[in-house]
């Protein structure tokens, strides 16, 4: 038997811990990612709480969570309920897992619903068990998953608080296969392609089989990541009709917690779930993510200090590094690599049809005077995979030679005029690279920077942006090619290893594929990539890619960067990092947001900590 | 019917004052007499005289575009650096550092500058623009249109007055921000226009209601049943009898809501519901008071300008009604 995760294992042993790497530390605080977003100087603390179940993991060794947890400070005290904010305030889509594209979503979901496996390490590929006990591949085609026993779903009329069997994972891998609903429509749901082929048996009620049509170097690490969760059948289909009406009975799950809330425009409440398998944990009674909050970074801000919530990051880093240090005895500093890229999208199939315009437009934005006006510099630019997958990423004295990402503006902006007028830019009238609402309620100049920097950049008046909203006017759009051109975050990066995404976003195949890219070269790359095992070989292929991306300006999906958020944190909240904040020094998180799990063990309040007080004591689930 | 005319006219001199010729010299006599008068009102006067100067002077006299970023050339820029070590000094990053948060009169930016390094001064002097045309012009369309609507449902009175009156009351029974926000949410892409559109349709009710009760007073007056007794139509009526007599009224109107729709605007603009491509003085108060405990300038003078604006046309506005209300005079 070959324990699948030791390729992970071997990535990791094989990878130095670089700074990078522990920079790219947890969106958390305004991500919501881990931890329902709590962030803290967490104990990781194995020691104290029940481990997963023998055998899951990578052969024993130890896996960089635990190596990189700082040491102890005090004993894990078990209750408490922690509150905190998403990121981008609260625009679910759907309480569909699979058809779900808003990042809250997912984020939700990774509290409530179990994987077949997790991550140990999300930054650095670690696996360990969840629903599956253990698994195995006998071959690179065929992982046999061995189902841990006497999981239950959460008990509820629809559920009757049953045993969750294979038979659940057959039918969460073929529904995402067909792509069909009961009622026999075809929606887009999120992750088909990565589906395709794959035969699922289940020879009793705890083991499944799947038997992929031909290897996948990212089969395994696509059960753990982002989105992953395994729904209930009863409740999905019920709601299938009603998927965008949020409601706490749409999502019973298995995992830490259950959903006791989920209604729009309420706290989002969730609350331990009695009856979960890995006894112990979560140490929390509970989590709250108010709704919306962070749409005012002054009401999230006084929110933080009256300890309404947790942690707390405000748009202008400076500021936010003030009240740290104000309040040193009782905070502590997180930098985070926020996974939610900032992307431009433009749509290739309406204005931006010539190639040569949207290579202008690459070249007309400027990635580092944008990290500089919305985040003081805390950021780095980003090619076709972002710094925060670093192993796969073009190297920064490579990428700095690029278009669009040259120090040059001068040459930079003399080739985006020319190919803006030889590709008939002027004739287009008026552009309107439009600002995400969710965005722009952070930064609401936005609307003026981005029109004046395109417009100063290109030479000309015609570019304007106004607002835009990821519900009603891109999600829905992205299937028909009818989405506006827009500038804001894109969804998180999921996982270390960038082949799945790649594949999906640029594939002729891929699910989300919005441009309808169809290079057979870079699909070959792509299919390549995504079968091998080998990392050095995936690395290169992945490479070859970047550059066919990078020289047609990513097809219009156009990644600009990534950031750094500093965030705030109250000493009694912990919760799951990479590096504690020591003395002078911050700590980091994992940017990761597939990690949501490792706040079971890692999230807990501290009441003898100085600054825990009747604010927090006194919360209720509601 | 000539002789009518004539005999309305010679009736309704008495009422209004308007068209008399003067020399420039006998107006700048009056003014300082009307000034020394209502020391509040001149002051009121002044301001407005500023503020209309600054905003139709506002491309000459802003000294900068307000959306030109101020930056500094960077020597520590490395294109390379890490993230982690740009967490720890932003400024290895970027070839260029933005001149943010530049204090007032520290430099070449009179007034400081904002979190994007853009020049105060060039932001509120073109603020200053936008606040005048949406004060204008909200006042223009809700004066123009209750005028002639106040007008219609005064003189007619009847049935269409009590059908328009009611329809008056309905748009004045919601609280006016909440039905601004209303109207301007559907919108969903509020441009300088339509927010002019909204504040005018908000303040139509008002004068509507001022207009009318005018118009019902005038209606009753000698000259105007000395012309319907003379046969003179309802429209001639309206346009030569009434309406010269109710424009006092409309002037106090159309004078003191400017102040009110300037500050309608800051508001919506406050709360990210005004015009979002262009600089207004409420999105600045808003933009500032994220880090007003650092640099508090931002909002403080935005704030500042809405305050002397508003107070500017409330005391002129105030002013104005003194002089034509013949009740207030000299007091």
């Amino acid at each position: 038997m070959r324990d699948n995760s030791n390729y992970w294992t071997r990535r990791a042993a094989s990878s130095r811990v670089s700074r990078r790497r522990v920079i790219g530390g947890a969106a958390a605080a305004g991500m919501g990612a881990a931890a329902f977003g709590l962030v803290g100087c967490g104990d990781d603390d194995d020691d104290a709480t029940p481990t997963t179940a023998a055998g899951t993991t990578a052969a024993g060794s130890p896996t960089a969570a635990s190596t990189a947890a700082a040491s102890p400070t005090s004993a894990i005290v078990d209750g408490g309920i922690a509150r905190s904010v998403f990121l981008g305030g609260s625009q679910f889509d759907s309480v569909d897992i699979h058809r779900g594209q808003r990042d809250e979503v997912g984020w939700l979901s990774g509290s409530v619903l179990s994987k077949i496996v997790r991550f140990s390490n999300p930054d650095a590929g670690d696996l360990e068990a969840d629903l599956a006990e253990k698994w195995e591949t006998p071959d690179a085609t065929v992982y046999t998953f061995n189902l841990r026993k006497g999981v239950k779903w959460q008990n509820t009329p629809l559920t009757n608080g049953r045993e969750l069997t294979s038979a659940d994972i057959k039918w969460h891998v073929e529904r995402q296969q067909a792509g069909k609903l009961v009622d026999g429509s075809t929606p887009k749901f999120r992750f088909q392609s990565d589906y395709a082929g794959v035969k699922v048996e289940t020879p009793d009620a705890y083991t499944v089989k799947m038997t992929l049509p031909a290897p996948n170097g990212t089969f395994l690490i696509r059960q753990a990541a982002f989105f992953a969760g395994v729904p209930n059948r009863e409740a999905t289909e019920k709601f299938e009709g009603s998927h965008t009406t949020l409601t706490e009975e749409a999502m019973p799950g298995t995992s830490g917690y259950i959903l006791k809330q989920w209604r729009t425009g309420k706290d989002i409440v969730l609350q331990k779930n009695p009856n979960y398998w890995d006894k112990g944990i979560p140490h929390l009674d509970g989590a709250i993510n108010p709704w919306g909050l962070f749409e005012d970074p002054n009401a999230h801000r006084l929110a933080f200090e009256q300890k309404l919530v947790d942690a707390w990051s405000s748009p202008d880093a400076s500021l936010t590094k003030k009240v740290i240090d104000e309040n040193k005895a009782n905070m502590g500093e997180i930098l985070t690599g926020i996974s939610n890229t900032v992307f431009m999208h433009l749509n290739v199939h309406k204005q931006f049809k010539d190639p040569r315009l949207v290579k202008a437009m690459n070249m007309a934005v400027d990635r580092r005077a944008l990290i500089q006006s919305f985040h003081q510099g805390l950021g780095q630019v980003s090619g076709a995979v972002t710094w925060l997958q670093e192993g796969f990423a073009i190297k920064p004295d490579d990428l700095i030679k690029l278009p669009g990402y040259r120090t040059d503006r001068a040459i930079e902006i003399k080739e985006a005029r020319e190919l803006w007028n030889a590709g008939g830019g002027p004739a287009l009238g008026e552009v309107d690279i439009k600002g995400v609402e969710t965005w722009t309620s952070v930064w609401p100049d936005t609307y003026q920077i981005i029109a004046k920097m395109f417009n100063d950049a290109l030479g000309v008046s015609q570019f304007k942006s106004t607002k835009c909203t990821y519900n009603d006017d891109i999600i829905p759009n992205l299937p028909k090619g009818e989405y506006p051109n827009w500038i804001a975050w894109t969804n998180a990066v999921n996982s270390p290893d960038p082949r799945r995404d790649l594949y999906s976003s640029f594939h002729s195949k891929g699910s989300q594929n919005w441009s309808k890219v169809n290079n057979p070269a870079l699909d070959k790359l792509l299919d390549e990539a995504l079968v091998t095992a080998d990392l050095t070989k995936a690395r290169a292929l992945v490479l070859d890619a970047q550059k066919i991306l990078m020289e047609n300006a990513m097809y219009g999906a156009v990644i600009l960067y990534n950031y750094i958020s500093r965030s705030a944190r109250w000493n009694y909240a912990h919760a799951p990092l990479k590096t504690q904040p020591a003395a002078g020094k911050p700590g980091a998180g994992y940017w990761n947001t597939a990690g949501a799990h490792l706040a079971f063990k890692q999230s807990w309040l501290d009441p003898k900590d100085p600054s825990y007080s009747d604010a927090v004591k006194n919360r209720k689930l509601g | 019917m000539a002789h009518t005319e004539q005999a309305a006219s010679t009736l309704q001199s008495g009422a209004a004052e308007l068209g008399r010729r003067r020399t420039f010299g006998s107006v700048m006599r009056q003014a300082g007499r009307l000034a020394n008068r209502n020391k509040l009102g001149a002051f009121g006067v002044l301001l407005v005289i500023f503020v209309l100067g600054v905003a139709i002077l506002a491309p000459w006299i802003k000294r900068y575009d307000d959306n030109t970023q101020f930056q500094t050339a960077n020597p520590k820029f490395n294109p390379t650096a890490n993230p982690l070590d740009i967490a720890q000094d932003p400024e290895l990053g970027s070839p260029h550092i933005l001149d943010r948060w530049e204090s007032p009169l520290g430099g070449d930016h009179w007034l400081g500058t904002d979190a994007y390094g853009r020049d105060l001064y060039a932001r509120i002097v073109t603020g200053a623009r936008l606040a005048v045309i949406i004060g204008v012009g909200a006042s223009v369309i809700a004066v123009l249109s209750g005028t002639f609507v106040g007008l219609v449902s005064g003189y007619f009175s009847g049935k269409l007055d009590l059908i328009i009156q009611r329809l008056v009351d309905a748009i004045q029974a919601f609280p006016g921000l909440v039905l601004l926000m209303l109207i301007v949410s559907v919108m969903d892409q509020p441009s300088l226009f339509l927010t002019v559109l909204a504040l005018g349709f908000l303040g139509f009710a008002v004068s509507v209601r001022i207009v009318r009760s005018s118009v019902l007073a005038v209606s009753q007056t000698a000259f105007v049943e000395a012309a319907r007794s003379y046969g003179a139509g309802d429209f001639r009526i309206m346009l030569r009898h009434v309406l010269p007599n109710v424009l006092a009224s409309v002037l106090v109107v159309f004078s003191i809501s400017i102040g009110a729709y300037i500050l309608a605007e800051a508001s919506l603009s406050f709360l990210g519901l005004g015009p979002a491509d262009k600089t207004t003085w409420g999105k600045m108060v808003n933009a500032g008071r994220n880090s007003i405990d650092l640099h508090p300038w931002e909002s403080v003078l935005s704030g500042a300008a809405i305050t002397l604006t508003v107070l500017g046309f409330n005391l002129a506005g105030d002013a104005i009604r003194d002089e034509v209300d013949p009740r207030l005079r000299g007091r």
